[in-house]
Formats: structure tokens, C-alpha cells, sequence
């Protein structure tokens, strides 16, 4: 006696066999048409979510850079480096001036070196903020700040020079009195 | 895919409908695939239950089987037939919804009772009993199809 299930094996055993139909033409256009559809629908909200990243990069961008980094490089015009030379040139002959005559009048004192070794502790100070504004921030600021030094040293100086001055004036009246 | 539709809608008309609804629905929920099974298996469990719910909305009906002493006839007759895949799938075909279901499920897609059972919201004891049913049925049909074709 045969296999009871013999149709049962038949179909198992000839599965392939039954997926006989092809699948009609254009069916997979319509589906690839729907999904193009379903990708543009989607493309505003994917859209404005990059927007938003943007925006939001962009803002925490700006918010470091504002907070956090040195301000932008701003080149000085030729007028402003002209100007700014002019009165190097100008504090710096004072400078050298009155730096020549404290020189003669402290010739021999030891008491002259802590003067001098502010002085140069101003110039080195003034070098290096010289450099930053030439090369990397030319701001106003910058431009106060150095002339304030020049002014500094000269202002030392003259001190320097007027006491000095204040400790000759005795001895000078000691001579006329004399 | 298409086969697999048709085999359980019945026509080609709503296969089609099917297989379009099912690659739309997959693409839009791809990130549904976990990876648990093949992507194929995961593609045609869409258009099975895609397929299922279709044949929902027109109420599936698990048919009773009045056998009878020719239906039996019929089994002990087709023991001796030689079968041909034609003339078993338009038999196949011609079941009616509910055992078409089961039988393409279990003996075409591989399912087990278990898979029907859930796929169908029906128990693993009807997915049985219906399958066994739809066997005789075809049998018989398949017996009408030989003798129709001489």
C-alpha cells in the first residue's frame, strides 16, 4: 500500500515547482515609483533637521570663537602703522635722550640698577606686545597699551632725573652760599 | 514573494496590491529589522501577514468537512495517482479560502503549526485539523482535474 501522505510529499518535494507565476510587468516601477514618493515626502523633515544642526553648529561655533579664542587678526591700514611709528619714533628719542642723561648723571651708582632693571623689564614687556600688535592684534587697545608703556619709561625716567635733580640743588645753594 | 501572495489571496489582482504594499511598508520601517531572521524571511513574513489581512477583511471561513463514503473513495484512489504540479496547483487553487491558507502555509512556505497558528490567530489544533481537511479536499480535487483531463 502506498504512502497516505504521497500528495503531501509530492508538494514538498516540488516546492519551487508551484511559485510558476511571474510577477506582472510594471508592478515593480509602481513600487519603485511609491518609494521615490515615500524618500520626497521625507525629504523636508530631513531637511530641516540638517538646518537645525547647522544652525546649531554654526551658533556654538560662533559662541567659542567669541568667548574662548582671541579675536580676529584685524590688519592695521598704512595710516594707522604710520601713525603708531611716528610716535615709537617720537617716545623712543625721548627715551634715548633722557636715557643717556640718567646714564651720565648715575655714573657710578649702584643704586641705578634697580631703575635699569625696571626699565628693561618695560622694554622687554613692550617688545612683545609690540610684536602681537604688528603681527597678530592690531587693536586699539594694543595701540594704548604700547604707548603707555613708552610714556611709562619715560615717566621712570623723569623721576629718576628730578630726584636726582632735588639731591644736587643743596649742594648747588652750598656753593652759591659758599 | 508574488507566488507566495497569490497562493493566498487567491488572485493575482490582490497579490499585486500586496507585494506593493508589503516592499513600501518594509522600506518605511526598516529599522523594524532587528536581524533576527534572514532579511528575506523578515520581507516575506510582510507579505504573508499583509496578504492574510486581506483575505481578513473578506471573512476567512475554516471549512467543515462532511466526508462521505465517496471522499474516502477518493483518498484510497489517490494513493495510485501519479500527480502533476499543473493540475495540483489549479487544484490548490480551487480549495476554499481557509484550507488554501493552512496547506500553501504549512506544505509551500514551510511554516510549522506553531507559525500558522500565530500568523493566523487561530490554535495550533485547528491549524491541524484544517491542514488534515484541506488534504482530503485537494485530494479529491485533484482527482477531478485527472479525470477532466482524460
Amino acid at each position: 500500500m502506498q504512502d497516505k501522505d504521497q500528495l503531501e510529499a509530492f508538494i514538498k518535494d516540488n516546492r519551487s515547482a508551484f511559485d510558476a507565476k511571474e510577477v506582472p510587468k510594471g508592478l515593480w516601477s509602481r513600487i519603485e515609483g511609491e518609494l521615490e514618493q515615500t524618500k520626497t515626502e521625507k525629504m523636508p523633515v530631513l531637511w530641516y533637521w540638517k538646518a537645525a544642526v547647522v544652525v546649531l553648529l554654526a551658533a556654538v561655533t560662533f559662541l567659542i570663537a567669541d568667548n574662548y579664542l582671541p579675536s580676529a587678526v584685524q590688519h592695521t591700514t598704512t595710516a594707522e602703522l604710520s601713525e603708531f611709528e611716528e610716535l615709537e619714533t617720537f617716545y623712543t628719542s625721548i627715551i634715548n635722550k633722557k636715557q643717556i642723561k640718567l646714564d651720565r648723571a648715575l655714573e657710578g651708582e649702584e643704586a641705578i640698577n634697580f631703575l635699569s632693571s625696571d626699565i628693561e623689564e618695560l622694554e622687554l614687556l613692550y617688545n612683545d606686545l609690540r610684536k602681537v600688535y604688528l603681527e597678530e592684534q592690531s587693536s586699539p587697545e594694543v595701540y594704548d597699551r604700547l604707548m603707555h608703556l613708552l610714556r611709562r619709561r619715560i615717566h621712570m625716567i623723569n623721576a629718576q632725573l628730578d630726584i636726582i635733580a632735588q639731591e644736587k640743588i643743596p649742594e648747588e645753594l652750598d656753593v652759591k652760599i659758599n | 514573494m508574488f507566488n507566495t501572495a497569490c497562493r493566498i489571496t487567491g488572485n493575482e489582482m490582490d497579490a499585486e496590491d500586496v507585494l506593493q504594499d508589503s516592499f513600501v511598508s518594509a522600506f518605511k520601517h526598516l529599522h523594524g529589522y532587528k536581524g533576527n531572521a534572514t532579511f528575506g524571511s523578515w520581507l516575506k513574513r510582510i507579505v504573508v501577514n499583509n496578504a492574510i489581512n486581506l483575505v481578513r477583511k473578506r471573512k476567512i471561513v475554516f471549512e467543515e468537512m462532511q466526508e462521505n463514503h465517496a471522499e474516502r473513495m477518493i483518498e484510497q484512489e489517490a494513493a495510485e495517482l501519479l500527480y502533476d504540479v499543473d493540475q495540483v496547483r489549479v487544484s490548490i487553487d480551487r480549495l476554499p479560502e481557509g484550507y488554501r491558507m493552512v496547506l500553501s502555509l504549512y506544505l509551500i512556505e514551510g511554516y510549522d503549526h506553531k507559525e500558522i497558528a500565530q500568523i493566523l490567530e487561530i490554535t495550533e489544533s485547528t491549524s491541524k485539523s484544517q491542514l488534515n481537511r484541506a488534504k482530503k479536499k485537494l485530494k479529491e480535487l485533484v482527482k477531478e482535474e485527472l479525470q477532466n483531463a482524460g
